[in-house]
């Protein structure tokens, strides 16, 4: 079985800083790190790895630097990590990173299952796993949180339409992974060290067979056109008192003669 | 009727009804197709689409387009992407508008990547904003401290849209409309996958009391750590209060996604929203502002959530708690 993990290195902060001045974003000395949800999609892959057999390969696409992060799927037992990383694909939208994964994917021999995050935390648009899945012609389930495979069947869970949905799909299949589908195993020192000493292959847009007018801005259909900040709303009533206490005993009492409680 | 240039939406069916998503990307869309002198078309797809296409014209469309084919009876983001692909290829739309519900962002994605369009995803507004063809999506970006405005370079243009931010408009019985029936030829596809059993889920194994309860308690990062998150777990149980956080707090792996308030997350419409130690980014601000009341309680006297809180409290929230908490219970 070939499973294939699709990661991304995101900012560390949540809070991430905007320059008021041009309503850019901070990057300078902003650290990194694995999107969080996406240790849920490699414990996934080790998982079916332990269960049917079959090689881990983490894949992320993004900077030189950006495939650091895949270390945190080897410490815990992929077997390997491709980056995809080329100057010519920056500012990629999802329709040109969808079709980079998609060659990347096939570079390193295809996949039975590729699993991912549900979404990114700075993206955060989740249109990647039906992209690739598109792209390569295979299932797709998303926002999963149970997963099992028995031969060439997919059985899976998702919640859909205020209900619980149990899902079979046939291989091959993408999977994106929500935080609840399992709990992420912490690595063990022979895996640390294996982490420490991974080394990735890279690969540029020629080594996936992709045209420069397909990745990138040339290869993206979508445009920034402005950020803005919105417009602050009418300041509401603060409850004083002297101490947090008192204030809020004054709130409720506020409350009660509003008849709101 | 002019069929082709128009603004459409693809209508999701929920056991074989309209899902209230559908009725409002219909209220928005008759808006767009206003303000363009244009139609609007409902494209449907699957079991219950001959019944409700009327229902679609009532709620504003000029024309329901129905995709017919046997293997379309339940959602397959395959076949449906075919569908939608090819009926998109002989009408030749301006615009697809799609709800942003599980099913749809699937299908947006696959339409992006089968059709080679631009796709913006999660949108909270869309507008022809300039004389020509273009319209402008707006979403939140940056963990939703700020929006971008995009617009796509290939058309149709595409976008999957959030829930709750548009209004459907009332149902008129006496709307009139034509109703297009298309076969869909799906050449060698076959479904791959089906939905093989459905279960209900009530709102406390929803854990969406975050959908029904009248009260709902927000932890943001205020609460410090996963054990003051509890703590204010535990109060928004004492007073019978749904419980929901803000997004670093999912972030930081101390809640599940189920739990987040917000316009990635839940939105929210409870009567009061009690927010403890969230500071009030857009992106939770979003979600939360159809509540009816809201009450903010953060250490912080410039957080931006006592901007759009009817009611706001400088402290600590550890000790405002308890205060509310008995008060609560004693008026119960």
């Amino acid at each position: 079985m070939n499973i294939v993990v699709l990661v991304k290195q995101v900012p560390a902060v949540s809070d991430i800083q905007i320059d008021a001045k041009d309503n850019n974003l901070v990057r300078v000395g902003a650290p990194s790190m694995l999107n969080p949800v996406d240790m849920h999609a490699i414990e996934a892959a080790i998982a079916v790895k332990e269960a049917v057999g079959g090689t881990v390969t983490i894949l992320t696409m993004g900077t030189a630097l950006a495939g650091e992060v895949m270390r945190d799927g080897i410490a815990v037992g992929a077997d390997k990590g491709v980056l995809v990383s080329d100057e010519r694909m920056a500012g990629s939208d999802t329709l040109a990173t969808g079709k980079i994964l998609a060659k990347a994917i096939e570079k390193v021999g295809g996949a039975d299952i590729i699993f991912t995050g549900k979404r990114s935390t700075d993206g955060d648009t989740g249109q990647i796993p039906p992209a690739v899945a598109q792209y390569l012609g295979m299932s797709l389930i998303s926002y999963a949180e149970s997963f099992e495979v028995e031969g060439t069947t997919v059985k899976a869970t998702r919640k859909n339409n205020g209900g619980i949905e149990t899902v079979e799909a046939q291989l091959p299949i993408v999977c994106s992974v929500m935080e609840t589908m399992n709990a992420p195993r912490q690595p063990k020192i022979r895996g640390k060290m294996n982490a420490k000493k991974a080394v990735f292959d890279v690969l540029r847009l020629e080594d996936i067979g992709l045209d420069v007018k397909e990745a990138g801005k040339a290869g993206s259909a979508t445009k920034v056109t402005e950020l803005f900040a919105p417009e602050p709303h009418p300041m509401g009533t603060m409850v004083q008192g002297n101490t947090a206490t008192q204030a809020a005993k004054n709130l409720v009492d506020i409350l009660v003669s509003q008849k709101i409680l | 009727m002019k069929l082709k240039q128009n603004v459409w939406v693809y209508i999701e069916l929920v056991n074989g009804e309209l899902s209230p998503l559908s009725i409002e990307l219909l209220g928005k869309g008759r808006e767009l197709a206003d303000s363009r002198n244009t139609t609007l078309v409902g494209l449907i797809i699957g079991s219950g689409a001959e019944s409700t296409a009327k229902n679609v014209i009532g709620y504003g469309a000029d024309a329901v387009i129905i995709a017919e084919n046997p293997e379309l009876v339940s959602f397959d983001s395959i076949l449906y992407t075919k569908a939608v692909a090819d009926i998109t290829a002989k009408y030749e739309p301006n615009v697809i508008l799609i709800g942003a519900s599980n099913n749809g962002r699937d299908l947006g994605g696959r339409l992006s990547s089968a059709l080679n369009l631009g796709l913006v995803a999660d949108c909270i507004d869309v507008n022809y904003e300039g004389n020509d063809d273009s319209l402008t999506w707006i979403r939140p970006a940056y963990t939703g401290k700020l929006f971008v405005k995009i617009l796509t370079t290939t058309r149709p243009q595409l976008g999957t849209v959030s829930d709750k931010i548009f209004r459907g408009n009332a149902f008129d019985t006496t709307r009139k409309g034509e109703i297009i029936k298309e076969t869909v030829d799906i050449g060698d596809l076959k479904p791959r996958q089906k939905v093989t059993h459905f279960e209900i889920l009530t709102a406390e194994e929803l854990e969406l009391s975050l959908d029904t309860a009248d009260i709902i308690v927000g932890a943001g990062r205020g609460v410090g750590d996963a054990a003051g998150m509890e703590k204010v777990k535990a109060f928004a149980d004492a007073i019978g209060a749904g419980f929901g956080v803000s997004k670093p707090l999912v972030d930081n792996g101390w809640a599940s996604h189920d739990l987040q308030i917000g316009i990635t997350g839940k939105k929210i419409a409870p009567k009061i929203y009690i927010a403890l130690g969230v500071s009030g980014a857009i992106q939770h601000k979003l979600g939360v502002q159809d509540a009816e009341l809201i009450i903010a309680v953060n250490t912080d006297p410039d957080a931006p959530i006592f901007q759009f809180a009817h009611y706001g409290i400088v402290g600590d929230l550890f000790e405002v708690m308890p205060v509310l908490e008995e008060k609560i219970k004693n008026l119960k």
